[in-house]
């Protein structure tokens, strides 16, 4: 009888560690491997094309059309108020200028190149995402606008 | 023998419970994140940008075939040229979405803007009041076409119309489609004229399919009275698009044009023959 006890006890441990065991695991499972890790190339260019949404009738047609002697700096301006500080950018507009029936010409508008990733900083990305506008202005012109969306590794 | 295999039940029990547990986590742990990673938003971004702005370039394009018509007096060399402007939208957007293997494709499919109606046009001459009944027929772009104008009535209007087919292959989006429609429309509903004072005040509702109807000034208005372009001493607007011009006139009136050009550089001429 007493035999007959202990193996009741040693079962009863058995089972209680195997519950236990595999509700672990399963905590285990449900934890997202860091979000940031998963989503964030997404986010970025998403956010890009967002800010490409938002800005390329009120900022940069408007800047493009007035050409102020520093209208890049004034599209620079405006980038760095809209974006976290924790993230670089760097945009380019090119005009779509029609060569043939099925040839077109790209032609870079900004003078100067509108960006806030420090130089010598191309070591240190850990990751990059550019999102692509068509804009179409006022005037019939048609721009291809590609704003980069830089997380950097710090330092 | 019996009492052994009886006190193994928890163990079997236990363990089919642990099997259970591991196997749902590994469930909701497959369901709730894997599809998510690799969840592509590139094709949504080629339809917000096609949507928000091909009716842009769609509204270029019939304000240059205005313009050109105007000009030339030639709707097919207008509409050839308008057409242009379409084609070099259509490659930017290709060139700007190269990656996601794009397909697009714009449509002259023609649409019919406006059934057959009439109204009346209220002319009224040193106090008497004439009224003419004005039948307008229906108003379409012919299949094939992208642009269309009708300027020879009181009622006059300048159109668009274009359908858009697009393939996004990289993220496996085939077959999305939508349809642009633009316009401008003058209906000159009331004239006025004063012979002793040579004034002619015409009252006219101007539409759009936005809502830049409320956006006329002084600058968008010319009217041409028996051929002859004359100036104007004043623009009042009354509201949803109803407006009022006053002119002072040299002749008096038997053909009377009405000019506008709105904000988005679409032009649109009305006529009025009075009897």
């Amino acid at each position: 009888m007493n035999r007959i006890g202990q193996f009741r006890i040693i079962e009863t441990l058995i089972t209680i560690f195997l519950v236990i065991g595999s509700m672990i695991i399963a905590v285990n499972l449900q934890k997202v491997p860091s979000s940031w890790i998963t989503y964030s190339g997404e986010d970025l260019k998403n956010m890009a094309f967002n800010i490409l949404c938002e800005i390329s009738i009120p900022i940069i047609e408007h800047e493009i059309f007035n050409q102020n002697e520093n209208w890049e700096n004034n599209i620079f301006f405006a980038l760095n108020t809209l974006i976290p500080k924790n993230i670089y950018f760097n945009i380019t507009i090119y005009e779509v200028l029609p060569m043939d029936s099925n040839v077109s010409l790209l032609k870079v508008v900004n003078r100067i190149p509108i960006t806030n990733v420090p130089i010598n900083y191309y070591g240190r990305i850990m990751e990059a995402k550019s999102a692509i506008y068509v804009h179409t202005s006022m005037d019939g012109r048609v721009y291809m606008i590609v704003l980069t969306l830089i997380r950097g590794g710090g330092g | 023998m019996k009492k052994d295999s009886r006190g193994q039940l928890p163990i079997i029990i236990a363990i089919t419970l642990s099997g259970i547990i591991i196997f749902s986590a590994l469930i909701a742990y497959r369901t709730s994140l894997l599809p998510k990673s690799i969840e592509s938003s590139d094709w949504i971004h080629v339809i917000v940008n096609v949507d928000r702005d091909f009716k842009r370039i769609l509204r270029i394009s019939l304000a240059n075939f205005t313009r050109e018509l105007i000009e030339t007096g030639n709707a097919t060399s207008s509409e050839f040229k308008a057409r242009v402007k379409l084609e070099v939208w259509r490659i930017a957007f290709s060139l700007g979405y190269v990656a996601s293997n794009l397909n697009i494709s714009i449509h002259p499919k023609g649409k019919i803007l406006l059934n057959e109606f009439s109204y009346t046009l209220q002319i009224i001459k040193d106090g008497s009041i004439y009224n003419q009944i004005i039948n307008i027929p229906y108003l379409k772009i012919k299949d094939g076409f992208f642009f269309n104008y009708s300027w020879d009535q009181p009622y006059s209007v300048s159109m668009a119309y274009a359908s858009i087919n697009l393939d996004v292959a990289k993220d496996g989006v085939y077959g999305w489609n939508n349809s642009y429609t633009v316009f401008s429309s003058i209906n000159v509903t009331k004239i006025i004229i004063d012979s002793n004072l040579n004034i002619i005040m015409i009252y006219f509702n101007f539409c759009t399919e936005d809502d830049s109807y409320s956006k006329l000034n002084e600058n968008c208005i010319s009217i041409i009275i028996n051929d002859t372009p004359i100036s104007f001493d004043s623009l009042i607007y009354y509201g949803l698009g109803n407006y009022s011009v006053k002119a002072k006139y040299t002749s008096y009136p038997q053909k009377i044009a009405l000019i506008v050009t709105d904000c988005r550089g679409i032009i649109v001429v009305s006529k009025v023959i009075l009897n």
